[in-house]
């Protein structure tokens, strides 16, 4: 099938994952995924260029609901677990960092 | 009155006759809690007050004649990944180590309606990424038929509060094997229903297309009674079947005479030990002389469905726990801007395993490697369907090892990702294929630890597994007996 034996990067993925791994993490890390890798692996040398994938049971039979405007989540409660609010919204930090006032 | 050793279906008679009170009731399994938790820790979180109260209400209104539900008064566990109304559901991760859910999964609501009584909910391994219960964040939860040994997981709290007799009925959920792998390893029944059987709606997502919540008891009968409330078509899941459920308790007693039983040979002689296999031949023979007629079946794909799995669920998973960034569930690490939040929170609050999961599905479904692994995957899993649908005309259920040992010790597997995933290898491929699987005690190792054996079924054909399930526990007592 002509493909070739890529590595994974730990580094990079985290970043991918927003996981910010440690900088002595990493090695360790990068060690396991490759091991794993490895394992998984054994399925890329199957021919199944004729086979149709199966993406689970749902995909074949997805039964609809009627098209009718419902009540959502009651705002309060959606706001109850998150770790900063101002009542109405969460607050997250800034995109770009502090300001300097 | 010691009700430890009575099963939820004779609870429920007892109740019903009005011979034991929902109050008694709770009360003994709440004392049994306290006894045994602080040891066992096999409950997160436990409910006495609301428990007693809703004991309290059933108790008035049956001696009001007024109506209850079919479950009423009768004490019931629940898996800490399911969400249930303002008590804490932490998924057994530090991420939702103070997540208070404002709504009930559909299953806990049936539950609810059917007047079954939440005492608490059971320990996991987080997210359901596990197969010990070994939670670093929460502490590990032991098995109660040797506390040097894992309950298995990732439902071990359930698995673990039944056989010590903490609580007579419980919910798990089951991504790979996560009911019926602590099921084995614990010596009780639990089932694995048919993918859309049992609504997913409040289920905390791990692996969206492979995951279902099911039964765990101590006998195939009880699980019955418990899915019999908990399946049925729910406009909240759009993956939930529409295919009518029925009442799987009434039809059990069945004979199972003419059942023709697949045994995948390679299964029963490979792979495992001499007395597990010797104890699945003993099944065979019970069954053999109730007049089922056995097969020999193959399943030539089952070989790549543990590498399969292990690219599909990560996948799913790096998607579905992307909704954890600091934003709207508990925890944040402190940053100063949005970017790093996300990525310190995720780092902060996610345990290895987790981390480990999100990384590899992160890398198999990036740009350049889809087809590599995750379309590979897919297609093994379409194989994986199709061994089943061949085998399946020819047989009406699959006799099998739930577990290819039993309960292995603490930290056996920890340090090694790799074989802990290796003991999953008979129970991922239902998941995969979306059948139904039920797993029950089989007998014992030389050790005194229990065996699993695993009956797969065709899709929506409970009805067929839980009527051989129970055939085989009304001939043998393995399900009766209890850890010292």
């Amino acid at each position: 099938m002509g493909r070739s034996k890529k590595k994974i990067s730990a580094e990079h993925t985290s970043r991918l994952a927003r996981i910010e791994l440690p900088p002595s993490q990493i090695p360790v890390v990068q060690s396991e995924l490759e091991s794993l890798l490895d394992f998984v692996g054994r399925i890329e040398q199957l021919d199944l260029d004729s086979v149709e994938p199966f993406f689970g049971i749902a995909i074949d039979a997805n039964p609809m609901r009627t098209d009718r405007q419902e009540t959502s989540c009651d705002r309060t409660d959606t706001l109850r677990n998150a770790p900063q609010t101002d009542g109405e919204s969460f607050l997250v930090p800034p995109v770009f960092g502090k300001q300097e006032s | 009155m010691d009700l430890s050793s009575f099963n939820a279906c004779q609870l429920l008679d007892a109740l019903e006759s009005q011979q034991l009170s929902a109050e008694d009731c709770v009360r003994f399994f709440l004392k049994q809690i306290a006894n045994q938790n602080a040891t066992l820790n096999a409950f997160y979180t436990v409910v006495e007050e609301s428990a007693m109260a809703s004991a309290k209400s059933v108790d008035q209104r049956r001696k009001k004649g007024l109506p209850v539900g079919p479950l009423a008064g009768l004490p019931i566990a629940v898996k800490d990944g399911i969400c249930t109304h303002n008590v804490r559901t932490t998924a057994g991760s530090p991420m939702l180590e103070n997540y208070v859910p404002f709504y009930n999964a559909t299953v806990v609501e049936r539950l609810w309606e059917a007047d079954a009584i939440l005492i608490g909910k059971t320990s996991m391994d987080e997210f359901g990424m596990g197969s010990s219960t070994e939670n670093p964040h929460f502490g590990g939860t032991l098995n109660p038929w040797d506390h040097q040994r894992v309950p298995g997981g990732s439902s071990g709290g359930s698995a673990a509060a039944i056989a010590a007799g903490m609580a007579p009925i419980a919910l798990g959920s089951d991504t790979g094997g996560s009911i019926r792998q602590p099921a084995a390893f614990c010596g009780i029944t639990g089932l694995k229903p048919t993918y859309g059987r049992v609504s997913r709606y409040g289920l905390i997502a791990y692996a969206s297309s492979l995951e279902q919540i099911g039964p765990m008891a101590k006998t195939v009968e009880d699980t019955a009674l418990l899915l019999s409330s908990c399946a049925g078509h729910d406009p909240r899941d759009s993956t939930s079947a529409t295919e009518p459920s029925e009442d799987y308790r009434a039809g059990i007693n069945r004979p199972i005479e003419g059942f023709r039983i697949g045994v995948c040979r390679d299964h029963l002689e490979n792979g495992l030990s001499v007395e597990i296999t010797s104890a699945l031949k003993q099944a065979i023979d019970i069954f053999e002389s109730a007049g089922a007629q056995i097969v020999d079946i193959e399943l030539p794909n089952s070989s790549n469905a543990v590498a399969a799995y292990y690219v599909i669920a990560p996948c799913e998973a790096s998607a579905n726990l992307s909704r954890y960034d600091g934003v709207r569930y508990t925890e944040r690490a402190p940053t100063d801007n949005l970017d790093q939040m996300y990525s310190k929170t995720r780092a902060d609050f996610f345990g290895d395993e987790v981390q480990r999961r999100i990384l590899l599905g992160t890398f198999a479904l990036s740009s350049g490697y889809y087809d590599q692994y995750y379309l590979q995957a897919s297609k093994v899993r379409r194989l994986i369907q199709q061994d089943f649908e061949t085998a399946f005309n020819g047989v009406d259920l699959i006799l099998g090892p739930t577990t290819p040992t039993t309960a292995f010790k603490i930290n056996q597997c920890r340090q090694d990702p790799l074989s802990m995933y290796l003991a999953d290898v008979y129970t991922v491929s239902a998941n995969l294929a979306g059948l139904p699987a039920l797993s029950l005690n089989c007998g014992f190792d030389p050790s005194g630890l229990p065996i699993g054996m695993q009956l797969q079924g065709p899709r929506f054909k409970e009805s067929s597994l839980l009527r051989a399930g129970h055939l085989f526990q009304s001939q043998t007592d393995f399900h009766n007996r209890r850890p010292a």
